[in-house]
């Protein structure tokens, strides 16, 4: 769930080379269509600044329909402000907080890997 | 007459001044933005101006020093709650009477606006003895801007990141070669790029840290840690940059076990790191240079000391080798990369947290920076956000 194009294109062109299937919401109101649907990924990405409707409120949704434990959530944001990162983690229940720059793609592999396994 | 106006200051055309001493000064005093108020060695008010009167709240035609004193006291707030004696303002009189010391707050709110107070000496020269000013500088002005500042730092370094990530990110994807192999001249060129990426992804990192350690919202955690060892990690992350330039470093640390020491071990690897890294750059290389980093357990407390063989800093660069975006004349001629603001980072954190740098320098004998760290470690400090790395 991210909504910068470039970078959806390296994430998911990556990540499919890596053997994955991968199902982009470019805006907020597709994700939330997406985790309201029948067929649940096996872990989200999930950019916080998106257009319609926010990161953050994906997350609450998450929490309210209760697959918040099912399917292990990763951020990976521009913003490196501490006490987002802790709302995310410790209220929101997602399992990373990634700072976007400051990630390559080699790392971000091994982290998907620790929450796939 | 004559000697009166001359005295006053007042221009010699102006034949019947009506100016007495007293009107010029109120009169100057209160087309001033600052508040201000002067008394003498008897704490008797000369002078108190409109801007004085409306701060401290009183309106009435005679007033005590000790009134605007005890006034002030009541109403001035300081960001970090200064201890209560840190803001007797009755005894800052006191001294700069006695002993002619000068008294300064560097911020303080009342009423909801920022000040800056100074109380300093004047002295009679007629009795010998001291009286004083008391002026309180409205900077809410100058915060307002520095704020601004800061937050479109912040906002412009959060905007960068998003580009940046993509061209990092399609830069590895390249270099992996999965996508195709690539010649040696492109390999080279991919990896020109990504070091230029990742460089300009540091010196973002690097202006945020400086706004938020500006911003004065920096977390401060010092936990016991064992200083020896955690030089030798610092150093231990230099090593390849050291090698490459064929520079040794030598650490020399007490040989006896030092008790556990309180740091914020993110916050001391930033300022170490830094300055082993700028060690590095300014060194010649291929001349074998070497680079001695001491950790010495002294009388009161532990000192940390980078000493290099480069050639060393001005008199008059050693003055503003702290100063945000500094570059010296040494570092501009040795094209070594660098944003100006390592020292600067460095010295806030150290400042902050209770410790102190400085350095020593000689043209052509290269450059010593110093940490202290007291004993008792670094201090705490509440804070909402970390350094970024």
């Amino acid at each position: 769930m991210e909504d910068n194009k470039p970078i959806v294109k390296v994430y998911k062109k990556f990540l499919e080379q890596e053997g994955y299937e991968v199902d982009v919401a470019y805006e907020g109101d597709e994700a939330l269509e997406k985790i309201r649907g029948e067929e649940l990924p096996d872990l989200i990405l999930l950019d916080l600044v998106l257009p319609k409707v926010q990161g953050e409120e994906i997350l609450k949704e998450m929490n309210d329909i209760g697959i918040i434990k099912k399917v292990p959530v990763i951020i990976i944001s521009v913003k490196s402000d501490e006490e987002n990162a802790k709302k995310c983690l410790e209220t929101w229940g997602a399992k990373d907080y990634l700072i976007k720059s400051n990630w390559s793609l080699s790392a971000l592999k091994k982290k998907i890997k620790t929450y796939l396994d | 007459m004559k000697r009166g106006r001359q005295k006053s200051g007042l221009s010699n055309g102006s034949k019947f001044s009506f100016f007495d001493k007293d009107y010029y000064l109120k009169g100057l005093a209160d087309n001033i933005k600052d508040a201000v108020a002067v008394f003498d060695s008897d704490k008797k008010i000369i002078t108190i101006n409109s801007v004085m009167k409306r701060i401290s709240g009183l309106r009435k035609k005679k007033i005590k020093l000790s009134e605007v004193l005890e006034s002030l006291e009541k109403k001035i707030k300081t960001r970090d709650n200064k201890k209560k004696k840190d803001l007797d303002l009755e005894r800052a009189v006191d001294k700069v009477i006695n002993d002619s010391k000068k008294f300064h707050i560097k911020e303080c709110s009342v009423d909801g606006k920022f000040f800056e107070v100074s109380i300093n000496p004047i002295q009679d020269k007629k009795r010998g003895k001291f009286g004083g000013t008391i002026v309180m500088r409205d900077i809410t002005r100058l915060k307002e801007i520095k704020e601004m500042k800061t937050e479109f730092i912040s906002i412009a370094s959060h905007q960068l990141r998003t580009p940046l990530t993509s061209i990092k990110l399609f830069m590895e994807m390249l270099a992996n070669e999965r996508d195709g192999t690539l010649n040696k001249k492109q390999k080279e060129y991919v990896s020109d790029v990504r070091e230029s990426t990742e460089r300009m992804i540091s010196l973002v990192n690097n202006l945020l840290n400086v706004s938020r350690l500006e911003e004065g919202k920096l977390k401060i955690e010092p936990r016991s840690d064992d200083l020896i060892y955690f030089i030798k990690d610092v150093i231990h992350g230099v090593m390849q940059l050291a090698n490459d330039k064929n520079i040794e470093i030598k650490y020399n640390y007490p040989q006896k076990e030092l008790p556990p020491v309180k740091i914020d071990r993110t916050l001391l690897h930033q300022v170490v790191h830094n300055l082993l890294t700028n060690a590095i750059k300014y060194s010649p290389s291929g001349q074998n240079a070497v680079i001695e980093v001491n950790l010495k357990n002294r009388k009161n407390d532990y000192l940390i000391s980078v000493k290099d063989s480069g050639i060393g800093i001005s008199q008059e660069e050693r003055k503003r080798i702290f100063e945000k975006f500094f570059r010296s004349d040494n570092a501009v001629k040795a094209h070594a990369e660098g944003s100006g603001l390592g020292l600067y980072v460095a010295k806030i954190i150290i400042e902050s947290s209770g410790a102190d740098m400085w350095l020593r320098s000689r043209k052509g004998k290269g450059t010593t920076f110093y940490i202290s760290i007291p004993h008792e470690g670094m201090s705490k400090k509440e804070g909402a956000k970390s350094l970024v790395n």
